[in-house]
């Protein structure tokens, strides 16, 4: 499976393999782009945000900076750019002025969190069951 | 919602056909368990959601087990505790602990040290009516690490969902007295046609209150969530909710309070990295019951997300068998573990995140519908049939039972959006 980043027009999630937006038309080329780190080993939830985290703030103080805040979203961090991804256009999801949903906090490429192979890493999901409680 | 509908929805007097606490019916037992394979010792679940009792001091509208009464078969202080040992071996970090009301059960604290003991993070979600300044004491002695209280409106809305008045001051004073014993607070709320235009009051208190977090999720029909199918947000409410959400993300980080999206708010829409940028894929991913996460009713019963219902998803009882052979080997728990794409149905089938996916929250797609694959509620899903002029509607053709996990079931009508027929 390709991995997934934001276009930097629309903000859509599209695979690095396209080379136009299936959304908004805009031409890309994600070539350059790094695959994403994960944990190695299992994380609990709270390591698991803590580790996305650190990750993003790499990235923002690598990042081109700039004020994105369109009054829609985000919280006015700014774009970001993955360090050593230079030459790609916005391959790491840099927010766009013009684009929704500004807090641009790519993941992508930063060095690998220490840790010993785990287990169970592809049980990640999308957040935590309904009643449960963030971490 | 307009004022007028909205007014009479906060006087709607709940569906008198249905008891509202119905006993729980016992543990289903003697569950069937395949052959083991070597693929699911890959998983092991870090987070446990145990419903500890099925009692509850309030009587929420739109809980989904329609807590209240304790079940007749709940697990004894001595069966917990092997519980609790077996779950640490089978390799889970943290517990959150819930209900009913955690706290009615009289061995809770006993619970809370035994998690600790053993390495676990112990957790509690609670509606926080009997929260009492000693009851937070004990809990902070006892080693709980954060409490999520439930908040799901102003003073009015919330009293109302939660179906007892004084429940939102209740709420706030639990939070007050949990905060005051040392123990980290947090809030969760439902989002629904009566609560959602009240979220940005929400954040504000709740942060005014001290939450570290703000766990968000969607109502969706269960339990007597679907006796008020008028109150479930439509699909294409969607469209107004994440620009809503992405706002409130800004202000919420403005505030130091960290958003916590359920796994049901989702997918894939414009404002994903908005919202769960701090993922390490920088998205979300799909439903982890089964896979990272583990469901315990208070009578044995093991699911793979304590949401799921109960009849379909059960893989097993701890009474019959060790954790561990029911997280390996049953056929509930090994669902997500195991589906493709080709698992999926309707709009999700030919979804462009199909693959990354799967429809989300197994869960919403199940109570609807009565079976996974097909998530109605999805942002992206109604952005595209936006752009194709279209909006999705879902029409309840049948009730919900009655008894505790039950579901309704609904109809999906794809209709032409009057407000973009009206532009033209």
């Amino acid at each position: 499976m390709k991995h997934l980043l934001p276009c930097p027009e629309c903000s859509r999630h599209v695979r690095v393999t396209e080379t136009a937006c299936p959304f908004c038309a805009l031409p890309l080329d994600f070539s350059g782009a790094p695959e994403p780190v994960l944990p190695r080993a299992r994380l609990s939830r709270a390591a698991t945000f803590a580790f996305g985290a650190t990750l993003a703030s790499a990235s923002a103080l690598a990042a081109c900076g700039g004020d994105a805040d369109d009054g829609k979203g985000g919280a006015g961090a700014g774009g970001a750019e993955t360090a050593g991804n230079a030459g790609v256009p916005n391959a790491a999801g840099t927010a766009n002025p013009g684009a929704s949903g500004s807090n641009a906090v790519p993941v992508y490429g930063a060095p690998a969190a220490a840790g010993t192979p785990g287990t169970g890493s592809g049980g990640q999901s999308s957040g935590g069951p309904i009643y449960g409680a963030a971490p | 919602m307009s004022a007028d509908e909205r007014a009479e929805q906060m006087l709607k007097p709940r569906p008198r056909q249905l008891p509202i606490a119905p006993h729980a019916p016992p543990a289903r037992r003697k569950l069937p368990l395949a052959a083991a394979r070597e693929s699911d010792r890959a998983f092991q679940p870090i987070y446990a959601v145990w419903e500890i009792t099925l009692k509850c001091d309030l009587a929420c509208r739109h809980c989904g087990s329609r807590a209240g009464h304790e079940r007749s078969d709940e697990l004894t202080t001595a069966e917990c505790l092997d519980l609790i040992r077996q779950m640490a071996e089978l390799g889970v970090r943290e517990t959150t602990l819930i209900g009913g009301e955690a706290y009615l059960r009289d061995d809770w604290l006993e619970i809370v040290r035994e998690l600790k003991r053993y390495g676990m993070s112990p957790t509690m979600t609670t509606g926080g009516r009997g929260m009492t300044a000693e009851r937070a004491q004990q809990a902070k002695a006892a080693g709980m690490d954060s409490v999520s209280v439930s908040i799901d409106g102003t003073e009015a809305t919330h009293d109302r969902l939660r179906g007892v008045a004084g429940s939102h001051r209740a709420a706030l004073a639990a939070m007050r007295n949990l905060r005051g014993a040392g123990v980290r607070v947090s809030t969760n709320t439902q989002i629904n046609r009566l609560s959602m235009p009240e979220l940005p009051q929400i954040l504000e208190q709740l942060a005014a209150h001290g939450a570290h977090s703000w766990q968000i999720q969607l109502t969706v029909p269960m339990g007597r969530a679907a006796d008020e199918p008028d109150v479930l947000l439509r699909p294409y409410d969607l469209l107004e909710l994440f620009p809503l959400l992405a706002q409130l993300k800004a202000r919420a980080d403005a505030l130091g309070v960290r958003i916590w999206p359920g796994n049901n708010v989702g997918y894939f829409g414009p404002y994903e990295r908005v919202l769960r940028g701090m993922m390490p894929r920088g998205h979300g991913a799909s439903c982890g019951a089964g896979r990272a996460t583990l469901g315990i009713e208070a009578d044995g019963a093991i699911k793979g997300c304590p949401s799921l219902p109960t009849e379909a998803w059960t893989g097993g009882n701890v009474r019959d068998n060790s954790l561990r052979e029911i997280w390996e080997r049953s056929t509930p728990l090994r669902y997500t573990r195991d589906r493709t794409v080709a698992d999926l149905w309707g709009f999700c089938r030919s979804c462009y995140y199909a693959e990354e996916c799967l429809a989300g929250c197994t869960w919403t797609g199940h109570v609807f519908f009565g079976r996974p694959g097909n998530n109605p509620y999805c942002h992206h899903r109604a952005l595209e049939m936006q752009a194709k002029g279209k909006r999705e509607r879902l029409v309840q053709t049948s009730m919900a039972s009655g008894a505790p996990f039950d579901y309704a079931h609904f109809e999906l009508v794809v209709e032409d959006d009057p407000e973009q027929e009206a532009r033209r």
